[in-house]
């Protein structure tokens, strides 16, 4: 039996969903469309009930291309997903603009029951509700009194599914109703004007209210928090301190997952039987889990904060304040807290994009996302820019070096909005751009509901986006470690063995960076070596700029593998970065414009595999992760070329 | 005491209105969905600042609307 939850955005619709599911649930897709379709399957006396969460929606005709689901399950009585039963929600404080989408449901003649949520707010606000008048104007429906919220009513919810569904078999579910078609707006608006009367007509008969006058509190919190210049003060106070706060305390867990991960690592090299499976366990597998883990602690902070503003009803407001500046970059109100949150990690931020309901905005700011600055990028900006940007002082008070760090900084904001506005320009929207947004009442935060959530997020990150990322970090391992027949074997041979006396750690390096030359990743840098000269790089940057698709950071230590010193040894990576020379001339690799044109190479340049499997897991398809690196990796290339060239 | 009928955009805060006129089908369309339609009564409630959207009260609920959008509803302000 499927049974299926309508309702306005709003109206608590997920708590009755939690309420009623639990843990129980999953996250799929509808057929064709990059929705996620919240389900979960469970017992109800005699039933087996497979409960689905459709997007919240003020109308059965979409307002946007999430929005379409609702109606083309509702319209077609052949779709898999046509419910036996419809639960709808209504908030009881809002019944005039609820009740259109009842009538809806009502006119297709789908067996429905009602839940009332929200009484309490009701009351506040001063309005009363005649439930068995309500129930009289269609036909003597059930109404079930819910708050969600402290889950009262949700064993009489249960109740009444159950006795709906024993009903069902001998219900007439033929329908006169014929709703207008998805793009005839025309047909549309006939409708909603007849269904609009209908209510005006019903409302006096079932609620009476008291006053005109809101709830005030609602009405004094948004005097400040949407104040023309405080409500920006405490809004970027407020996204500062969560980021700050996510990147102070993200980082300790972080830093955990990854020193147990390499003594996991070393501990199964040194427990098991040496061979391949044992190097692919060690070496491959446990490295790539850790690269997956290691984002969790900071996708669950992000999303704590993310279901508090959600939840609380700030980030209706963050629209508000921020729809205006966005909107000429082709990207929503809601989208500044991707990008910022890409600050810290892009992962998280392409996440966050999915509370933009516009598909066209969602999708520029998910392709802008990973030009903001991330603190992958950190490592390689700091030793970069201590190898070329001498420590001097500019106007006596800034140092250059910071300057040039800021620099790159501004140069990804920069370029995410001149990219965005360029993307705007290009794709066609098919969806009216009208922004007509609730901004509901400010309510606590359901703490069962954001830990639901907060459980989804991360199971969702690490099935669907950590696949690809194991399946890469293996891919990425098996270059770096094998090569043509035993040319690896060769090379190490012909290093001489370490003399009685002298440190075993300088032949193991002399090793490693024999054993990376020539592997195929050495083979590909070596290969790739004409295309980035331009850009001042050799074969040595070649091999580290493909290692570090597994992450921005792991240049750092590639390199230093491939110069043979140890990468926990800043000092001795930079004397040595200093000292190589191209080969055959006496000029060193490492220069200010080489250096310049590798940071700003990294300012662009698509170098993480997550954010490609999560760009992958949010679009649903490879299409746009693949133009994301394509189109960045060209823009790195050229920007790259440019400095180098300005700086020669 | 009746005023002559102005854009719902050029309203000040907090001034009663009474919406006459949609001058964008699409937009009325919309609004209707939302309970908003000829004749309801509502309130100018805040502006966001460059020409930012606007919030207007209406059945004890706050909606958000474009300026360019409310610039295309008529209203006639009611002291």
């Amino acid at each position: 039996m499927k049974v299926a939850l309508f309702g306005n955005p709003n109206t608590g619709k997920s708590s009755i969903f939690n309420s009623l599911t639990g843990a129980k649930q999953q996250v799929g897709n509808f057929p064709g469309i990059t929705v996620d379709r919240y389900s979960a399957n469970f017992q109800l006396n005699e039933f087996s009930i497979e409960l689905i969460d459709f997007p919240g929606t003020y109308s059965i005709y979409p307002n946007s291309k999430d929005e379409e689901i609702v109606y083309d399950v509702l319209t077609n009585t052949n779709h898999s997903d046509y419910p036996d039963l419809a639960i709808i929600t209504l908030d009881a404080s809002n019944l005039e603009r609820n009740l259109f989408l009842l009538t809806q449901i009502n006119d297709l003649n789908i067996p429905y029951l009602v839940v009332l949520n929200m009484m309490d707010i009701a009351q506040s606000k001063n309005i009363k509700i005649d439930l068995d008048a309500l129930a009289n104007q269609f036909n003597g429906i059930t109404l079930v009194q819910c708050n969600a919220r402290i889950k009262l009513g949700i064993d009489r919810l249960k109740d009444a599914i159950s006795k709906q569904l024993q009903l069902i078999d001998v219900r007439d579910k033929h329908s006169n109703y014929r709703p207008a078609s998805k793009d005839d707006l025309e047909s549309q608006k006939v409708d909603n004007i007849e269904r609009s009367q209908r209510i005006q007509a019903i409302i006096p008969l079932i609620q009476s209210e008291n006053d005109g006058i809101r709830t005030n509190k609602t009405n004094r919190i948004d005097k400040v928090l949407l104040h023309p210049f405080w409500g920006y003060i405490i809004l970027f106070t407020v996204l500062f301190s969560v980021f700050q706060l996510i990147y102070s305390f993200a980082s300790i867990p972080m830093d955990f997952i990854d020193t147990s991960f390499g003594y996991f690592s070393e501990w199964t090299k040194s427990v098991l039987p040496a061979g391949v499976t044992t190097d692919i366990i060690s070496e491959a597998i446990i490295p790539g889990l850790g690269g997956v883990l290691i984002f969790v602690p900071q996708i669950t902070l992000l999303f704590f904060f993310l279901s508090l503003m959600e939840e609380s009803g700030y980030m209706a407001r963050v629209v508000f304040l921020f729809d205006r500046l966005m909107r000429p970059f082709g990207m929503a109100g809601r989208s500044i807290v991707p990008l910022m949150s890409s600050v810290a990690c892009a992962i998280p931020g392409v996440m966050a994009t999915r509370t933009i309901p516009n598909a066209k905005e969602r999708l520029i700011t998910i392709l802008v996302a990973p030009l903001m600055s991330c603190s992958a990028r950190i490592p390689v900006y700091s030793i970069l820019i201590a190898l070329v940007i001498p420590k001097t002082m500019v106007a006596g008070i800034f140092s250059l070096q910071g300057l040039v760090l800021l620099g790159l900084y501004l140069m990804g904001i920069v370029f995410a909005l001149l990219m965005a506005w360029i993307l705007h320009l290009i794709f066609k929207s098919k969806e009216a751009s009208f922004l007509l947004l609730e901004l509901p009442t400010y309510k606590a935060p359901r703490w069962a509901n954001i830990s639901i959530d907060l459980m989804l997020k991360v199971k969702t990150f690490c099935f669907d986006a950590g696949k690809i990322i194991l399946a890469i970090s293996v891919l990425l391992w098996f270059l770096a470690s094998y090569g043509w027949g035993d040319a690896i074997q060769k090379s190490i041979r012909e290093i001489p063995k370490p003399q009685k006396g002298e440190n075993i750690e300088n032949y193991e390096a002399k090793v490693a960076s024999a054993k990376l030359e020539n592997s195929f990743m050495g083979i590909i840098g070596k290969t790739i070596e004409p295309a980035i000269k331009p850009l001042g790089y050799d074969w040595k940057i070649g091999i580290s700029l493909i290692a570090s698709f597994a992450a921005r950071e792991v240049f750092v230590g590639s390199l230093a593998t491939i110069y043979s010193v140890n990468q926990d040894k800043r000092s001795s990576l930079l004397a040595k970065m200093k000292a190589e020379k191209i080969s055959g001339t006496n000029k060193p690799v490492w220069n200010l414009a080489s250096g310049l044109s590798l940071m700003v190479f990294y300012v662009f340049a698509m170098q993480c595999m997550a954010t490609l499997s999560i760009v992958k897991r949010e679009t649903k398809s490879w299409k746009w992760p693949l133009f994301q690196t394509a189109y960045l990796g060209i823009l790195a290339y050229g920007m790259a070329f440019v400095t180098f060239k300005i700086f020669e | 005491m009746m005023s002559d009928p102005i854009k719902l955009s050029n309203l000040n805060n907090n001034h009663l209105f009474e919406i006459l006129k949609f001058s964008d089908s699409v937009l009325e369309n919309k609004c209707l969905e939302f309970g908003l339609y000829i004749g309801k009564i509502g309130k100018m409630m805040h502006k966001a600042p460059f020409n930012g959207p606007i919030a207007i009260e209406f059945n004890k609920q706050l909606l958000s609307l474009r300026k360019d959008d409310a610039a295309k509803i008529e209203v006639r302000s009611i002291e």
